[in-house]
């Protein structure tokens, strides 16, 4: 008898035979063990919102650039004030002009300030 | 309202549609590999677990061969499980039906036995080339196993059953 045929038998025999099937409890064990339904988050809405949140945004930022032109349009820009340099004694500008023509943001004037002046 | 899908009633019926559809199948295909009767349920169980957790992924799309390989993976890590934990066979060996009545328990024990010889791997393409009917190239696919090792394992598989089943075999051409 060769291989081929000893295959054969062999395959014959294990054909007239199959695994048994499952019992019927796994059934309701398959059925009792499903998992929880999921619910899925409501996307729309949130969608919705962002869009509304990035559409609020632009058109504000629109806006204040719209409005910034307009302004600048119509004030156009500061005149510039000329100054007259009025020399003090000293050769140096006046303690007026030094006072009128400092930053900004220094308001006061120190003590020591006044002392450099006079 | 809840969507058609998401419905429990709907889902359980879904469940109950698909198991009893693949249940008999994957049972017998885990029954084969693992040998042991609590083994193989729990593998089916947690493939259709796996399957209605994940249903709505891409993945699972093609229903049967998701839960093929749920039910295969599911096998092989209760294998590793078991040599690791170095237990024995499980407490219910795996029993055989008879396709035909008139077949002999004595015939039928030995080839449950000559079976329980065969390592899970050769037993996996026995049973998908004997009792699915398979070919070859099938089996690969399916289980991603290279083709040589496929057919290498279907002739040991043989080669063994053979060795152990000669005198089964005889009797079951002699009663024929």
């Amino acid at each position: 008898m060769s291989s081929d045929d000893g295959d054969r038998e062999i395959e014959d025999l294990l054909a007239g035979y199959r695994p048994a099937g499952p019992a019927l409890a796994l059934r309701d064990r398959v059925l009792a063990s499903m998992p929880p339904v999921r619910r899925r988050p409501p996307l729309l809405p949130i969608a919705a919102g962002l869009a509304l949140a990035a559409l609020l945004q632009w058109e504000a930022h629109r806006v204040d650039e719209r409005t910034t032109a307009m302004l600048d349009a119509q004030l156009g820009a500061p005149p510039e004030v000329e100054v007259p340099i009025l020399p003090g004694a000293d050769g140096l500008p006046s303690l007026d002009f030094r006072l009128r023509t400092a930053p900004p943001r220094r308001a006061l004037l120190t003590a020591d300030d006044l002392g450099d002046v006079l | 309202m809840p969507d058609r899908e998401d419905d429990p009633g709907r889902q359980r019926e879904a469940l109950a549609a698909l198991y009893d559809a693949h249940a008999g199948g994957l049972y017998r295909y885990a029954l084969m590999i693992l040998a042991d009767t609590a083994a193989a349920e729990d593998a089916v169980q947690q493939a259709f677990i796996k399957f209605m957790d994940r249903r709505g992924d891409r993945a699972v799309l093609s229903g049967p061969d998701y839960l093929r390989t749920c039910v295969r993976n599911a096998c092989f890590d209760a294998l590793r499980r078991r040599r690791r934990d170095y237990a024995g066979p499980g407490s219910e060996p795996a029993r055989l039906e008879p396709v035909a009545p008139s077949a002999h328990d004595d015939a039928r024990i030995a080839v449950e036995d000559a079976l329980r010889s065969v390592p899970p791997e050769q037993r996996e393409v026995i049973h998908m080339k004997v009792y699915e009917g398979m070919t070859f190239d099938e089996i690969a696919r399916r289980t991603g196993v290279p083709l040589n090792t496929v057919a290498s394992r279907y002739r040991y598989a043989l080669a063994k059953l053979r060795e152990c089943l000669k005198p089964a075999a005889r009797t079951g051409t002699r009663d024929e």
